[in-house]
């Protein structure tokens, strides 16, 4: 069996324990939002089986360009990569709310938050076996041990509370409809592609990988801090403040 | 008024995150130890782990031991031999209980077991002995720190502590 399933089986359990730890420290146990971790868990491979894929295949076969990266390539196509990932993964992992049980748990700002912040962790423990599996089919990988797969390791726990953050942001403006609705999801295929550009620019020798995983992670804390941004705005907005009792208090 | 009175804490299951963390991590130690025993690159890896496993399990073991104690005018917070807070009743300016908000900043903290120096976003570091890491935490504020607990009989706890204090 290739190393990477055993570290994809370790990085997921961990992931999928730290997310729902963070889900019920903020939804104050309510286990209705850790069902959600399951829903999107199949979109990863769907997306990027039926939809990514032919969609740049057929593009590159269209404009009769290589497909891969590099210097040569047309800059209006590194630019399709790097927008293909945020634009279709951000919507799928919307698409469970299509579904009258979802979506009821988007009745309010702070339901809204959470929905969105479990939607996508679902999508991202998904996502980390899909590249599991990508990285067994390649000579160059399935002859490792399970324990060079570190950077693997990390990096998806990482990325799995970022794409959390981002559908939540997603689903914020869902919540509040109209304009909202449409900037949520531009916000975050935005913080989406800009994560994504690390990546992009070190696989066409531009920046070193340590820099680009660092950009990467910035991008994610940039994301962590409008989610809780929203947090507070929402536990506003549903007059769900912090309730204090004053037992004593004197000078 | 110098007699001592112990106060448990709500009951959690803060122990079983502390407790599966600490067995993965000793898991990972171990097998990268038997495959690969103490040579070569992942050395340091390997007593890292295994460390931060052991550190998590004696933690998750000491659960139990969580207790508040109030004798004569001093309140002693305790998590076996590993916490121990002793707070002057006389200098406590205020008690209060509220919920608390969740920082990225790293500290001991899970879903049912707060424990050590934990920074919070609206109210700065607090000393925490607690089983919740934000609902309900009875806040003790001094002079110069505040204590995070969770007694299981709040009224009674904060009753007795008020009882001590000088008028």
């Amino acid at each position: 069996m290739p190393g990477v399933y055993i570290m994809a089986v370790i990085t997921i359990g961990l992931t999928a324990a730290l997310c729902i730890a963070f889900l019920k420290y903020l939804t104050h146990s309510n286990r209705r939002y850790l069902w959600l971790l399951l829903p999107a868990l199949l979109s990863s491979f769907i997306v990027n089986r039926w939809v990514k894929t032919p969609v740049i295949t057929s593009i590159a076969a269209w404009a009769n360009i290589p497909l891969r990266l590099g210097l040569d390539v047309p800059v209006w196509f590194i630019a399709l990569i790097l927008f293909n990932s945020p634009v279709f993964e951000e919507a799928i992992k919307m698409l469970p709310i299509a579904f009258p049980a979802t979506c009821k748990m988007m009745n309010d700002a702070s339901g809204s938050l959470w929905t969105g912040l479990a939607l996508g962790m679902s999508f991202g423990l998904g996502e980390a076996a899909y590249i599991a599996y990508g990285l067994a089919q390649s000579p160059e990988y399935n002859s490792l041990h399970w324990f060079v797969f570190t950077g693997y390791a990390t990096e998806r726990l990482i990325v799995t509370f970022g794409h959390g953050f981002m559908t939540a942001v997603v689903a914020y403006g869902f919540y509040k409809g109209g304009r909202h609705a449409l900037f949520g999801y531009l916000s975050a295929v935005g913080f989406h592609a800009l994560i994504n550009l690390g990546p992009i620019l070190t696989a066409l020798k531009l920046t070193p990988a340590s820099v680009s995983s660092f950009g990467s992670y910035a991008i994610i804390l940039g994301a962590f801090l409008l989610f809780q941004r929203y947090t507070r705005t929402a536990r506003k907005m549903s007059g769900n403040e912090i309730e204090e009792i004053i037992y004593l208090e004197r000078s | 008024m110098t007699s001592k009175l112990t106060f448990k804490p709500r009951p959690s299951n803060g122990w079983v995150w502390v407790g599966v963390l600490g067995l993965a991590s000793l898991g990972i130690g171990l097998s990268l130890f038997i495959k690969l025993g103490l040579s070569g690159p992942f050395l340091v890896l390997i007593l890292i782990t295994v460390l931060i496993g052991i550190v998590f399990l004696v933690i998750a073991a000491c659960f139990p031991t969580m207790r508040y104690e109030v004798e004569g005018t001093n309140l002693t917070l305790t998590y076996g031999p590993l916490l121990r807070y002793t707070i002057n009743i006389n200098q406590i300016k205020s008690i209060r209980r509220r919920d608390l908000g969740f920082s990225p900043v790293s500290s001991f903290r899970f879903p049912g077991l707060a424990i050590f120096r934990v920074p919070y976003p609206e109210i700065g570091p607090v000393k925490m002995c607690a089983t919740a890491a934000s609902d309900g935490i009875l806040l003790i504020e001094t002079d110069t720190e505040k204590y995070g607990l969770t007694p299981a009989d709040e009224k009674e706890f904060v009753a007795e502590l008020q009882k001590r204090m000088m008028k």
